[in-house]
């Protein structure tokens, strides 16, 4: 890339010193089939004069001599070809090595995309767009095989999950390690701001990921920002705004219907005299709609680069704001990054990476006990209650102490807010030719203010005169990166390429809490020393430390043979002395079979052929700190107690020790062919890994008798082997249209092997041979029917009650009845992508699936069942058994029913097997006669729709949600934005 | 090429000072090796055994244990699972309550074993055996909990762990007994009263007494039982008023009242409060926050319709009307805290866990049971009686055995109701099924009369591997 930049420069230079003669160059752009293309951009390099070819391929330009023409066009390789004396030049374009030359980040350096040899799969910052409401992480999904995106939480500002290559810990932690422009990050991409990336690499390999040794195992994501180039200053702003409209509101029963089945099934309910006035009037209150809202929201960007001399920069400004479908949730962004790069002198050159991130979170309720949550308390509060009281204050006679929802989304108040600093600086020596020494030295500052304020008119469950906390923390991340690289050759034909390096690096943690109570509702958590009461009050610190050592060889033969080896050493703080250290060795080969003579000269059919293997280890110590150590806990409710009507704060050992705990190791085999053909007009990747975790960190159970619940062990084994396909295609290439498509899917088969003692399953949730998040629990064979009054006598049950699977046949529902019922994790996911372009406008559709796994729709459990603590479903009204209109679904309304709400069975169990068109966009890209113009070098603008539709058989909020008791509902977006270069 | 030294130098220094590094101290929690240094911190440790209190006896899910599934209390809020399955004896070994309260207790035992475990030299003898003799009988008292619910289960009277000895089978009914008998009569050399204001709450030898009293009877000891309620004799009263029983003002007087949980209005739910104002206060008052309960359980009809029309009880313990409200049926009052009562689980009632008119009636019990033809069963009942303005029950009314044991349990409903002991009583007295289905009109079956070992315990513990019959 320096090389690049350097050339660039000299010719730039060169021809400010030449002061060259203008001319005019015409002539002929051919594409590979000797055709003329029209539409093909010329341009000058470095200049905003450009033209286009007309129908015969034909273009005519002014450029000095020594300057540089630009010709491209969509599917073909661009060319650069410098002025001479020459006034026509006539060229042919090939089609577009589909990015094998590009470089992509593979930690601690770069690699040509042809060299490379472990597994990393490849994003540029133009795939993010898929995503536009949500976080940089969930606009991964679908873009990496074997890298598995879940939205967890449509909520605004709500993050994505990522699991590469199948979960293989148990308590270790299964999140990626993400590197920013070298500098470990918190909490995956939520922060960053998709315009500011230049590319995402995903290391899912153990010779790609080995580099980071300790922290690979769950894969490493390695982001790099964009940075400023050579030349005329670009400017780029976006803009884009959007609606959202929530989706798969429940259909629950109205009052009428309520008190018809309330009055019948529990006869002695008291009606409040609110809601038999309700009832009255004959109206009903429909709480869905009566916290939700249309969601909105708006994105604006604007980023400035550019370079002069021997310094480029960049400089981006991003603000994202979102008001959620339900009221009161909104989160905004500000992003601020700014990227400089400086070559001081032939030798030395330094750079600067920072970003700076605030952002404010409304959130609904999301307290420990999800039934006080926010939408949980309006899916079942009775639609009997009136929203407010006659005298205009909100009605309070909730079932089971809930809150009005309304009133929680009026008065309560949870803010997050967040900063976040991440930066580094580096300088680069390069005392000889090909041998750079490079420090790179920075990290992160994250702090959080969680400020939170419970208003007493929300019902008895909060405080009534009020209630506020604020917890405050700060995150410090410092690291020091020293690395030498020494790049050379023995003959052409021997190439090589050797790194070493040293890092230390230490996070500290702290964070104080306040609460206090009796308040001002005006003045919140902003003045609690206002507050009658005060406390608990906590505060919490703690710091951890890692040093490493690392290093990697590369070796080239030819360009058809290739090798890389990696070795690091980590020490971590994590484990005990005498445990701290771990090694990671790793060993890949490829063989661009393409380059050999007897497929080059034999065949034109294959572009690219490489097949690689790798092998090697990988660590995880995402664990707490001082694990390994017995504990002792002081203060605290629990262990305190009261003496003479005054306080006595205890202790109590909350751990048992393990000296000897150390890193989770995984080894890990991988498989892969790239393949190109017809000129890479299809290309792709067939992949294949086995990865064997041992030594897992986990909290295996102890005996519940003996107080303590877990211990953390190095013990067991997990496996998980997949496949991963990738193939990307370009269907039709004419002269105006265009049809791409790319398709993903994998597969992963995630089994435990081995648990410890000889167990073949830890407390009847881990199986030896069956998934880690294996389902295992009683089977619910629908309701017990008239005539089998007898047989549901045995078990205490009547007809109209749940009947449960008597697996032994002995006449008890218990523990041993219990089934395997499938897993919670996908067994196969990807996405699937269709482009068209027909001048100047594309199409994109964009779809995800995934499959295999169940789901615990947990709010069927009260929507399906008769309960007395708030609403059910309409359905279950229509058809709850009745002697007179048995069914086989949902049991009779009767008090204290068995199994009637189906915990700990199968009942609520959804498939969870999906299709979704995640984006579907029209966009319109403006002629650049039309922009020269309007001085601009691009101008788009696009109309797009998320989420448009779902396949599923899913029936709760939405298939993707981590949280089905007190979910976030998902939405669909309609979004349209403009998107301006000049 | 000068500038390449700076690699083996910047290495060199890093090796060597790696180590250190990573060298770091926990902040914010204590090890075993700072954790336990000062007389004060084996005390620390003492209240953490003793902070286990509030949470086997008085916690959201344990609350419940003792009076669920029996005539005198019903859960109201029958849409929540666990309560109706409680009631109606539908439910499993998985039962969330069961689970909690088995997890609570050995949480306690193990913070007593770890006192227990302190050396010899640590502190004084005099605090040494103060602070074993409390750990003690904290430790008896939750194995004391633990058999009346599940039968035998493991004993664990160790704090240090053998990780390859760790699956520990469950001990009989009678060796658990031993071990609770064995733990409070080692207390029986505690003062009978602390005198120093600063340690009022702490166990007394009286406690110990009376405990042990309490579990004799449970285990079918009939004459050892008698022997710890004669003890107290002579140290406690009863107090004339009902109301002071219960009154938070009157905490820790060792009047009537022998031992008491000890709990403080903090300002918040969750930390040193208690619940039971809430959960036991009047209905359909505005929750809470109007001096009223939560609404999910209370006093069966069947209770308050059984008393005496003149039982001073009946008005003393009840709520028939609260702030305008009809109470139907009426709810306890037992646990009222005019000062805190109105906040979120945050009152400031004691619960009282043992007071002298139950170890009364104990004695007439087990002068019963032992065929005792002195007057002495009748006056411990009579003196229950007299305070509740009801007439004397005398040798001259012929009652039978079973008769005066009836007598007896009734006397226990009407004096001890919804203070957690009506479910020992009926199973002691072998009444659970009939009384339930005679006055509650639930079936169940004799099997129970001990609720199943709980579900995790099961799966966790290999030595376990039959749960109680009928599971």
């Amino acid at each position: 890339m320096k090389r690049h930049i350097l050339y660039l420069l000299s010719v730039l230079i060169g021809c400010a010193i030449l002061q060259a003669r203008t001319i005019s160059v015409t002539g002929t752009v051919t594409g590979p089939d000797d055709e003329p293309i029209p539409g093909v951009v010329v341009s000058v390099a470095g200049k905003k004069a450009n033209t286009v070819t007309n129908v015969d391929g034909l273009y005519q330009i002014k450029a000095d001599q020594g300057q540089t023409l630009e010709f491209q066009f969509i599917g073909m390789a661009r060319r650069s070809i410098t002025v001479g004396d020459r006034s026509v030049i006539d060229v042919k374009l090939e089609a577009e090595a589909t990015m094998l030359d590009e470089v992509v980040a593979i930690g601690y350096g770069v690699s040509k995309k042809s060299d490379l040899t472990g597994s990393v799969s490849s994003i540029k910052s133009e795939e993010l767009s898929n995503a536009r409401i949500g976080t940089v992480t969930s606009a991964l999904q679908g873009l990496a095989a074997g890298v598995q995106v879940t939205i967890g939480s449509a909520k605004p500002g709500g993050d994505a999950s990522v699991v590469i290559r199948g979960v293989g810990t148990l308590n270790a932690g299964s999140t990626p390690l993400y590197i920013v422009d070298g500098v470990p990050v918190q909490d995956g991409l939520q922060d960053l701001s998709a315009n500011d990336i230049e590319s995402i690499e995903v290391l899912k390999d153990a010779s790609s990921a080995s580099i980071y040794g300790s922290r690979g195992s769950n894969g490493v994501v390695i982001v790099t920002t964009k940075k400023g180039n050579t030349g005329k200053a670009r400017v780029t702003i976006n803009a884009t705004y959007g609606i959202q409209k929530m989706l798969n509101k429940q259909d629950l029963m109205n009052a009428q219907q309520y008190y018809e089945l309330v009055s019948m099934a529990k006869p002695d309910y008291k009606w409040t005299s609110a809601e038999l006035r309700l009832l009255s009037r004959g109206e009903s209150t429909d709480w869905q709609d009566a916290v939700t809202q249309d969601g909105s929201f708006q994105n604006y960007n604007i980023s400035i680069s550019g370079g002069k001399n021997d310094t480029n920069h960049f400089f981006g400004v991003d603000w994202y704001d979102q008001t959620g479908t339900i009221r009161n949730s909104s989160f905004e962004k500000l992003t601020v990054r700014y990227n400089v790069d400086s070559r001081i002198n032939d030798w030395l050159s330094y750079g600067v990476r920072a970003n700076f991130i605030e952002s404010t979170l409304k959130n609904i309720n999301e307290e420990s006990d999800p039934s006080y949550g926010t939408f949980h308390s309006a899916i079942t509060a009775q639609p009997t209650a009136p929203i407010y009281n006659e005298d205009g204050s909100y009605f309070d006679g909730f079932l089971n102490t809930k809150a009005n929802p309304v009133a929680i989304v009026d008065l309560l108040d949870r803010t997050t807010s967040k900063t976040r600093i991440v930066g580094s600086a580096y300088i680069e020596i390069e005392p000889v030719k090909n041998l750079k020494i490079r420090s790179d030295n920075g990290g992160e500052i994250v702090m959080y203010r969680v400020k939170n304020y419970e208003d007493g008119r929300m019902g008895q469950h909060y405080n009534a005169s009020g209630h506020a906390n604020v917890m405050t923390n700060k995150k410090g991340y410092y690291q020091t990166e020293n690395t030498v690289t020494y790049s050379f050759s023995l003959t052409d034909k021997h190439r090589f390429s050797v790194m070493g390096g040293f890092s230390a690096s230490k996070t500290s943690y702290e964070e104080v809490t306040a609460d206090s109570k009796d308040l001002s509702p005006i003045l919140k958590y902003n003045n609690l020393g206002g507050a009658a009461e005060h406390g608990p009050n906590g505060s919490f610190a703690v710091s951890s430390s890692l040093v490493s050592f690392y290093g990697r060889l590369n070796y080239n033969f030819d360009n058809r043979y290739l090798a890389t080896v990696t070795m690091r050493g980590d020490g971590s703080s994590k484990f005990a002395p005498g445990h701290r250290w771990g090694y990671f060795p790793s060993l890949a080969l490829a063989w661009r079979a393409s380059e050999e003579s007897f497929i080059k000269e034999n065949t034109d059919i294959i572009s690219n052929l490489k097949l690689r293997l790798s092998v090697g280890r990988l660590g995880n110590q995402n664990i707490s700190e001082f694990a390994y150590a017995a504990r002792v806990a002081l203060g605290g409710s629990s262990p305190s107690y009261i003496f003479g009507d005054a306080l006595v704060s205890g202790s109590v050992q909350s751990s048992i020790p393990n000296p000897e705990l150390t890193w989770e190791k995984a080894n890990q085999l991988d498989l892969g062919i790239d393949f190109g053909l017809f000129n890479h007009r299809i290309s792709g990747t067939v992949e294949t890994y086995y990865k064997r975790t041992t030594d897992l960190l986990w909290s295996v159970p102890l005996p519940l008798e003996s107080g303590y619940g877990t211990s953390l062990t190095n013990i067991g084994k997990i496996d998980n082997k997949g496949i991963e396909f990738t193939l990307s295609t370009l269907n039709i290439n004419t002269k105006n249209f265009t049809w791409q498509t790319s398709f993903m899917i994998s597969f992963n088969d995630n089994k435990i092997k081995e648990l410890y003692d000889g167990k073949t399953d830890v407390n009847k949730s881990l199986f030896t041979g069956r998934p880690i998040a294996q389902i295992y629990c009683l089977k619910s064979l629908g309701i017990w029917q008239a005539n089998e009054a007898a047989q549901a006598a045995r078990y205490n049950a009547q007809p109209g009650d749940r009947k449960i699977y008597d697996a032994d046949n002995n006449g008890v529902i218990n523990g041993d009845d219990r089934q395997f019922c499938g897993t919670y994790t996908p067994k196969y996911f990807g996405s699937f992508s269709n482009t068209f372009t027909y001048k100047g406008f594309d199409l994109t559709a964009f779809f995800t699936f995934a499959g295999g796994h169940m789901i615990n729709n947990s709010l069927r459990a009260s929507l399906n069942s008769f309960n007395v603590w708030g609403n059910m479903s309409e359905n279950y009204y229509k058809y709850y058994w009745r002697q007179d209109r048995p069914n086989n679904k949902y049991p009779a309304p009767r008090v204290g029913s068995a199994y009637a709400d189906g915990a700990g069975t199968d009942a609520n169990m959804q498939k969870g097997d999906y299709l979704r068109l995640r984006n579907l966009e029209l966009g319109y890209t403006l002629p650049d006669q039309t922009l020269r113009a309007m001085r601009m070098t691009k101008l788009r603008v696009f109309f797009s729709v998320q989420n448009l539709f779902t396949a599923t058989e899913f029936t709760g909020f939405d298939v993707e949600s981590s949280n089905n008791t007190n979910p976030y509902p998902n939405s669909r977006s309609f979004i349209g934005g403009i998107s301006v270069n000049f | 090429m000068k500038k390449l030294f700076i690699i083996p130098a910047l290495l060199g220094l890093a090796l060597t000072s790696c180590d250190s590094y990573l060298d770091l101290e926990p902040k914010s929690v204590l090890t075993p090796d700072n954790a336990y240094q000062t007389p004060s911190d084996w005390e620390k440790a003492l209240y953490g055994a003793y902070g286990s209190l509030q949470e086997v006896f008085v916690g959201k899910y344990t609350i419940t244990l003792g009076e669920f599934g029996t005539d005198e209390v019903i859960p109201f809020d029958m849409g929540w699972a666990a309560y109706s399955q409680l009631h109606y004896y539908t439910f499993s070994a998985g039962h969330e309550f069961l689970d909690n309260h088995y997890r609570v207790c050995y949480e306690g035992i193990k913070r007593c074993n770890g006192v227990l475990d302190m050396p010899a030299g640590a502190v004084s003898a005099e605090t040494y055996n103060s602070i074993i003799m409390q750990a003690r009988f904290l430790r008896g008292v939750y194995y004391f909990s633990l058999v009346k619910m599940y039968g035998g289960v493991p004993l664990w009277l160790k704090a240090s762990i053998d990780k390859d000895n760790i699956m520990i089978p469950r001990a009989t009914v009678d060796q658990v007994y031993e071990a609770i008998v064995d733990d409070l009569k080692a207390a029986l050399g505690l003062p009978d009263t602390w005198t120093a204001p600063q340690d009022k709450g702490r166990v007394t030898g009286s406690a110990a007494k009376a405990m042990l009293a309490r579990v004799y009877l449970q285990w079918g000891k009939h004459r050892e039982a008698l022997e710890y309620c004669n003890m107290l004799d002579g140290k406690f009263r009863l107090y004339d008023n009902l109301k002071d029983i219960f009154d938070p003002k009157n905490k820790n007087q060792e009047i009537e009242n022998i031992f008491e949980i000890q709990f403080k209005h903090s300002g918040a739910w969750g930390l040193e409060g208690s619940l039971q104002a809430n959960y036991w206060g009047p209905r359909g008052v505005g929750g809470p926050t109007a001096f009223g309960g939560w609404g999910g359980f209370g006093p069966t009809r069947y209770l308050y319709d059984s008393y005496d029309a003149k039982d001073k009880r009946r008005d003393a313990y009840f709520f028939t009307e609260f702030g305008g409200v009809v109470q139907d049926p009426p709810s306890t009052s037992k646990f009222f805290d005019s000062e805190y009562g109105n906040e979120i689980e945050d009152d400031n009632v004691n619960y009282i866990m043992i007071r002298y008119a139950d170890v009364l009636l104990m004695k007439a019990e087990a002068l019963n049971a032992m065929g005792d033809t002195s007057n002495d069963k009748y006056d411990a009942v009579n003196q229950i009686r007299r305070r509740a303005g009801l007439d004397d029950i005398t040798a001259s009314m012929n009652l039978s055995k079973e008769d005066f044991a009836g007598l007896v349990l009734e006397e226990r409903l009407h004096e001890l109701c919804c203070e957690h002991v009506r479910r020992d009583d009926l199973v002691r007295h072998g009444k659970l099924v009939e009384y339930m289905r005679d006055h509650a009109g639930v079936t169940l079956q004799p099997h129970h009369v001990l609720y199943p070992i709980p579900q995790a315990a099961m799966d966790a513990n290999e030595a376990i591997s039959e749960n109680n019959p009928g599971y």
